[in-house]
């Protein structure tokens, strides 16, 4: 393989990125979206081999680059010339070697991609199809009343918690989404997991289907409108709109509160506290009961889909049931504020024939 | 594996336009051959004629394949 010009970087210098989603692939994945801990996104590109090792260039790429080249809007060459900095590194299947920063100028002719390098479907894989596909719309939240400076940043965590845990299980089919949902359920051993839970479903969502920002405007009253998925913000709308009346309200409080005392009496806790009570030492009498505790939460919370997605995860009754109450803490948490009126969720579903769709791939 | 031999060089084709040393990593030939349901489990084609094969323990799929022709360059 060609010797690449550029400036010799060490292995731990090279950045950190998680792979998410293969996009081509071929025997092999040919080119990969990998996220960073920062939400920052890269390609990929597979270059080069000989008979010991795999060349590969990581190319940082934007949120709008990403979805572009989803859409067939970009090339992969406009995306590789756009890149400011090209790291490349050869891989034998346990280390990375000859790791080179360089740039698009400087790659052989022969690495570059031709000018009609689109994401056509003949390569794209199911996943890069399934990312293309998804319709987003532009969602507005309502805002009114007297709002504490501190309501301004619970609200968008709030939301942006139970947008993760609804596309964590609207995507199980994405081998990294149920890799992190199984990961971080059935680790939990205490409060601080759930936390992890649904920041670990956020860390994977490619920032393209992540909520972002439009307009916000508050002078009581005011908005904040965003651009999201279609389909999860349409669950969140409906499972906060399911139990906004006063009787489902309260069956749904009732339920949570039968649990715990069901827990404490069981002597099964593990919820908030940090306390780790295994699945394994459950009773089949006990597992039957958490069973059918998921089973009524997931009616309670309006929840027709769910079932088989959170079956499918492998999780036992009761990690699931800790990943549904910490939802639904959550989900609790915002309803306060619909209740109060500081915030209205509209409805998506009225805005749909608005919606825009990412792409065609 | 692609459902007839067009389909699997038009995508070979559609791939070399992002690897052009796709021929490098892959080899420069086609085979074709004839799955029998006894050999093992397939998925359903995707519209690009892609399917995933799954062979069942003790047969080999690659028995029943043979070098077709050499990958024409794309036009």
């Amino acid at each position: 393989m060609k010797k690449i010009p550029g400036t010799t970087i060490k292995a731990s210098d090279l950045p950190t990125y998680e792979w998410n989603a293969d996009l081509i692939a071929f025997d092999g994945p040919v080119l990969s979206l990998y996220k960073g801990a920062d939400g920052s996104e890269a390609f990929y590109l597979w270059l080069d081999c000989n008979e010991k090792r795999h060349r590969w260039a990581v190319l940082p790429v934007e949120s709008e680059a990403v979805e572009g080249y989803l859409a067939r809007q970009y090339s992969l060459l406009q995306i590789v010339q756009w890149a400011n900095s090209i790291v490349v590194f050869d891989y034998d299947g346990q280390k990375r070697t000859n790791i080179v920063r360089t740039s698009c100028e400087s790659l052989p002719v022969e690495y570059l991609p031709k000018e009609d390098s689109f994401l056509t479907p003949s390569i794209a894989t199911q996943d890069a199809i399934r990312l293309a596909h998804e319709q987003t719309l532009t969602y507005t939240i309502k805002l009114d009343k007297r709002m504490f400076f501190a309501e301004l940043g619970r609200i968008p965590y709030l939301f942006e918690q139970l947008y993760a845990f609804h596309y964590g299980l609207a995507h199980l089919a994405r081998e990294v989404v149920q890799a992190t949902f199984i990961s971080n359920v059935q680790s939990w051993t205490s409060g601080l997991r759930s936390v992890q839970l649904f920041h670990g479903l956020m860390g994977i969502i490619p920032s393209f289907h992540q909520p972002k920002v439009r307009t916000m405007q508050y002078a009581s009253p005011g908005h904040i409108e965003l651009q999201l998925l279609t389909e999860i913000v349409g669950e969140i709308y409906s499972t906060a709109s399911h139990i906004n009346t006063e009787s489902k309200y309260r069956t749904a409080k009732r339920l949570y509160a039968d649990i715990y005392t069901y827990m404490r009496s069981e002597s099964i806790s593990g919820f908030d506290k940090d306390t780790n009570y295994k699945a394994s030492s459950l009773t089949t009498q006990q597992t039957e009961t958490l069973r059918s505790f998921v089973e009524s939460f997931v009616k309670v919370l309006g929840w027709t889909n769910y079932q088989n997605a959170l079956d499918q995860m492998g999780a036992s009754p009761l990690l699931q049931l800790r990943a549904i109450l910490s939802y639904f803490r959550r989900l609790d948490e915002l309803n306060k504020f619909i209740q109060s009126g500081v915030i209205k969720l509209t409805d998506p579903h009225e805005r749909v024939s608005h919606a825009d769709h990412v792409g065609t791939a | 594996m692609h459902e007839s031999l067009e389909k699997s060089i038009s995508a070979f084709h559609e791939l070399e336009k992002t690897s052009s040393l796709a021929r490098k990593r892959y080899g420069d030939h086609v085979s074709e051959g004839t799955l029998a349901p006894t050999l093992g489990r397939r998925t359903i084609a995707r519209p690009n004629g892609h399917f995933d094969f799954f062979e069942y323990v003790g047969s080999s799929a690659a028995e029943v394949f043979s070098v077709h022709s050499m990958i024409p360059k794309a036009p």
